[in-house]
């Protein structure tokens, strides 16, 4: 992830900060759509979710900034997802809901160099997480 | 952390490490195999799954299969074995079967066993780990070399549907971007890690032993928290002999597929075919040492990584390199030439063989590789040929023109006026001048003006060059020299006069005078605030220079695209400015172009001011400054240095910012383009110092001087600054007329802003602050929610003051740490006027009042009185209170 991804992610995230509801139904839309299966891995009422969803999202997207923090908390966040049972696939299925669901929210000002941006941050996590989960 | 001091961490094979843990927990799977190129990472994988399965409670082993151990049966297994059996040469099968099985077989489930490079491994050691395996005891991880004879034992076990095949291939883009982030525990810049890519080819090991030279060597080094190259990347010893064995095992006649290969980069299938048959084709392709394009018509081969060709050229002899350079000739020329480049390659083949070139040849792979803009190659083709005696006075006037504008290109100015002096005396020796010479002396003179001017600063003599010219050219060529007096005249720092030179439209002129008339009414209508026509003009010339064939002795036609960036930017379209700035950025960078990278640089710069971004825009300043400085583009440098100070002073580093503006100053020569908005850096540089009046007057200075010369543009952001650090009523009048003479809603909205400043108008403050978001000027739009909140509560209008200081607060969020003074609210129910805040920020700080006194030209007494004042309306007793009175502001 490049400085200037770093920023474009960070900067979208507070423009997103006043419609994390929004974006976070459709982050859940979007990923039962892809892989139906996974709705049995939440709770019935989704709410709780959505709101931990994106505080997460945020505090780790803040952290990439400073890299032993982010890791450390990257590696502990994999383990719990292992301990959920999450798979390799379902991290695939959960970086597409992301970017879809951006785009869905953001519309026009979701541009090809921020849709980039957001993938590849979405790399750098998911890729941590997995070690995570693979150490545990 | 995931990576440590010896070992990168793993990326980009999740998934097939969740396959190999299912595989070993499902009972109906003895063993899976991992095939793949040299250094692709299966050892390390079979490793991570060996940890795995040790964590969950099972049992491994280890074997290492190699040539050496594989002379003996059983060689690489004999650990594994008791000593006894080992050492009884007349041992019997059964017994060691048994003995192993016994040995291996485990109560805690099954065990692990890894067999790296099974590929070398023995018949007789195959044999028993079938055996093993078909025990149910044992579950087995192999790995095997892509493209090396698979033993029969391994074979067998690869058919059975109890083993499965994971093919590891190369890691991806995106794995390798992580993975360089993650080892070297930061972010990497685009070049960089673009550079790193396609080196490493995606194979890990290629990237770790590069990476590792790299930083032992600085030739990588981390800036600003950021990882930069500084010099050119090498590769390894360890990485050359990842690909020897394979090498050695292609046989003479692969190795002289490969030997072709290094040297031309593609071949035709057909064309290889012919010389080595399909069938040594298809064992290099096997064993990955080449890869052939499907996509293509032509059916191109490669070879499969740059290493391959490093070790190839490593074990070559000079006089077997000269052989393979004229087979490669030969080969082409009785083909005949179908690609355009075709003349480049047989050129550059005879000059590494030493061969004599034919110097039109030499001269027409020149032109392709300048058209290309690959300016190194049109310098080493070019300086022969240059040479008095080396072809007609022709071909040498031509080499001269063709090694001068290369030499200027790639920074080396001063040599390539030195070239193009030999040229224009060459070009006046020759008396009886046909009209081919003509056509090249003109050019010369152009280029040589150029060269002058951009490179060398020198504009008068540039001018003068130009004049000596067009005494004796047609009339066309008198057009196009005097349209590029008007260029000169532009970026000397007159746009406006350059404006009236050009005239009003290009009609009745030639293509090739358009484009260069356009060059200078691109830039100039931007200047001069004509944005919209500024934008249309450059995108037609960008078209118009694209479908000339002939040389406009300009380099890149992405000049146009900056020039469109630029009016994109000034006239307040910044999201839209970035993205094409973007682009040309990406564009020069993979053109390799240095100069045009200064440009694109500073452009995205200048664009991350205005959207109120200051760090990232002293990244952008800082590497248009190292390109310009590494290649002695002085012009440009002094806008990149000038922005690092502009863009530093926003972040509060006064240091940074005054060092950016010392170097400013040492640079020698004139370049007037763009000239007043050193008066930017010099000022945000003197406020970071804790220094506003001088700050004040460094703008209004720099206001003047854009004024008089017509950088309209810049004077709307040099006054609309004075009014963003304190005195907006000085400058309303002025800025309200240049938002009448200049399109787009920036300079209406900087007009706007300073009006509502002087009235105290909260409702205009807000509305101004909503434009500016709508622009994307983020740092300007939290400014006028500031100042609006500031004058709502002096209206007596706290609930609107409070979410309009909220809204402040939010969009300075967004400002990467930006430290104004007009961020720096102050939260009060009286409020300060803005002399009085200023001198209570500077007293909170801890400056005395004969400090203050000095830095903003009053007396001590009258600091003073407005320290009383200020006291009064906060209702504190001193200077000691004063910081906890003071709202912080929006680093919350």
């Amino acid at each position: 992830v490049t400085p200037e991804e770093i920023s474009l992610v960070q900067t979208s995230l507070i423009e997103l900060s006043s419609r994390s509801g929004e974006l976070t139904r459709t982050f859940y839309d979007r990923l039962f759509e892809l892989d139906p299966a996974a709705r049995s891995m939440f709770p019935e009422d989704l709410d709780e979710q959505r709101a931990k969803f994106f505080a997460e999202l945020s505090a780790i997207a803040r952290a990439i900034s400073d890299l032993d923090a982010f890791v450390a908390r990257g590696l502990e966040l994999g383990r719990l997802h292992q301990g959920y049972g999450v798979r390799f696939i379902d991290y695939q299925h959960g970086g597409a809901a992301l970017v879809a669901a951006l785009g869905d929210v953001l519309g026009a000002s979701m541009t090809p160099a921020l849709e980039a941006a957001w993938r590849s941050a979405y790399h750098l996590v998911s890729q941590v997480m997995l070690s995570g989960g693979a150490q545990s | 952390v995931v990576a440590t001091a010896t070992r990168w961490p793993l990326i980009g094979r999740f998934g097939q490490l969740e396959e190999l843990h299912d595989s070993l927990g499902d009972p109906d799977v003895d063993g899976v195999l991992l095939t793949g190129p040299a250094g692709v990472g299966k050892t390390r994988l079979a490793d991570e799954a060996r940890q795995r399965a040790e964590r969950d409670g099972h049992p491994t082993s280890r074997i290492v299969a190699s040539r050496t151990a594989a002379r003996t049966p059983l060689g690489a297994m004999a650990h594994l074995i008791p000593r006894d059996l080992a050492a009884d040469s007349t041992w019997d099968p059964v017994a060691v079967f048994s003995h192993a099985s016994t040995a291996l077989s485990s109560p805690d489930g099954r065990r692990l066993l890894i067999v790296d490079d099974a590929h070398l491994l023995d018949e007789t050691s195959l044999v028993l780990i079938a055996q093993l395996l078909a025990t149910g005891g044992v579950f087995l991880i192999a790995t095997a070399r892509t493209g090396e004879p698979v033993p029969d034992g391994l074979a067998t076990l690869q058919r059975t549907d109890r083993c499965r095949t994971i093919a590891l291939e190369a890691l991806r883009r995106a794995d390798i971007e992580t993975l360089l982030h993650l080892a070297l525990g930061g972010p990497v810049d685009a070049v960089l890690r673009s550079t790193l890519w396609d080196l490493s080819g995606g194979v890990p090991l290629v990237l770790t032993e590069v990476v590792r030279r790299a930083k032992e060597s600085a030739a990588i080094v981390e800036a600003d928290g950021v990882w930069v190259q500084r010099s050119p990347l090498a590769v390894t010893a360890r990485v050359l002999d990842l690909f020897a064995d394979s090498i050695a095992a292609a046989g003479d006649e692969g190795r002289h597929v490969l030997e072709l290969l290094a040297v031309a980069d593609t071949l035709g299938l057909a064309e290889l075919e012919a010389i080595a048959g399909l069938e040594v084709l298809d064992r290099l392709e096997r064993a990955d040492l080449i890869v052939v394009e499907a996509s293509e018509r032509r059916r191109p081969v490669r070879l499969s990584h740059p290493v391959v060709g490093e070790v190839v050229r490593a074990g070559q002899s000079v006089s077997g390199t000269k052989s393979v350079l004229l087979e490669l000739i030969g080969l082409v020329e009785t083909r005949g030439s179908r690609r355009q480049d075709d003349a480049l390659r047989i050129v550059s083949w005879q000059l590494a063989a030493g061969v004599d070139a034919n110097a039109e040849l030499v001269l027409t792979a020149a032109t392709l590789a300048r058209q290309a803009h690959d300016f190194p190659t049109v310098i080493e083709l070019t300086r022969p040929v240059s040479r008095a005696g080396a072809g007609s006075t022709e071909q040498q006037l031509h080499a001269l023109v063709l090694l001068g504008e290369a030499l200027g290109e790639s920074g080396a100015v001063t040599e390539a006026d030195e070239v193009f002096l030999t040229g224009e005396r060459l070009a006046d020796a020759a008396a009886d001048a046909d009209q081919r010479l003509h056509e090249l002396a003109i050019h010369l003179a152009v280029l040589r003006s150029n060269n002058l001017f951009h490179g060398l600063l020198r504009p008068a003599d540039a001018i003068e060059v130009r004049r000596r010219a067009a005494l004796g050219a047609t009339p066309e060529d008198r057009v196009m020299l005097e349209l590029g007096e008007a260029w000169i005249t532009m970026v000397n720092g007159n746009p406006a006069t350059a404006l009236d030179m050009i005239g009003a439209d290009s009609d009745g002129l030639s293509p090739r005078n358009r484009v260069v008339r356009s060059l200078t009414e691109g830039t100039a209508l931007v200047l001069t605030g004509r944005t919209d026509v500024a934008f249309t003009r450059a995108g037609e010339a960008y078209f118009e220079h694209l479908s000339l064939n002939d040389l406009v002795a300009w380099s890149h036609p992405g000049v146009h695209i900056i020039n469109q960036a630029m009016a994109l930017s000034e006239s307040g379209q910044l999201t839209q400015a970035e993205a094409l700035a973007t682009t040309i950025h990406q564009l020069v960078v993979d053109d390799k172009v240095a100069v045009s990278r200064v440009w694109a640089a500073s452009t995205l710069g200048r664009v991350a001011v205005h959207q109120g971004r200051p760090a990232t825009a002293r990244r952008w300043f800082r590497e248009a400054s190292a390109i310009a400085g590494a290649g002695d583009f002085g012009g440009p440098r002094r806008i990149a240095l000038a922005g690092v100070a502009i863009s530093a002073g926003l972040l509060g580093d006064a240091q940074q910012a005054a060092a950016a503006c010392d170097e400013l100053h040492s640079l020698a020569g004139e370049f007037g383009f763009l000239g007043p908005e050193r008066r930017l850096g010099e000022a945000w540089a003197a406020l970071a110092a804790g220094h506003p009046e001088s700050a004040r007057e460094l703008l209004l200075t720099g206001a003047d001087e854009a004024a008089s010369s017509g950088h309209l543009t810049s004077e709307a952001w040099l006054l609309h600054d004075v009014a963003r650090l304190g005195a907006p009523a000085e400058v309303t009048a002025r800025l309200d007329e240049l938002a009448r003479r200049c399109d787009g809603p920036f300079i209406a909205a900087r007009a706007a802003h300073a009006a509502a400043l002087t009235r105290r108008d909260g409702a205009t403050l807000a509305a101004v602050g909503d434009e500016f978001e709508r622009i994307g000027a983020w740092l300007c739009a939290a400014e006028a929610a500031m100042a609006a909140a500031d004058a709502y509560r002096a209206a007596g209008e706290s609930r609107v003051s409070a979410a309009a200081r909220e809204l402040g607060h939010r969009r300075a969020a967004r400002c990467e740490d930006a430290v104004t003074p007009a961020l720096t609210s102050v939260d009060v129910v009286v409020p300060l006027t803005s002399r009085e805040r200023e001198i209570a920020l500077m007293a909170s700080d801890g400056s005395t009042s004969k400090d203050i006194a000095g830095r903003l030209y009053l007396s001590s007494r009258t600091v003073d009185n407005h320290l009383q004042r200020i006291y009064a309306k906060l209702g504190v007793s001193g200077r000691s209170e004063l910081r906890a009175a003071l709202d912080p502001g929006a680093s919350s």
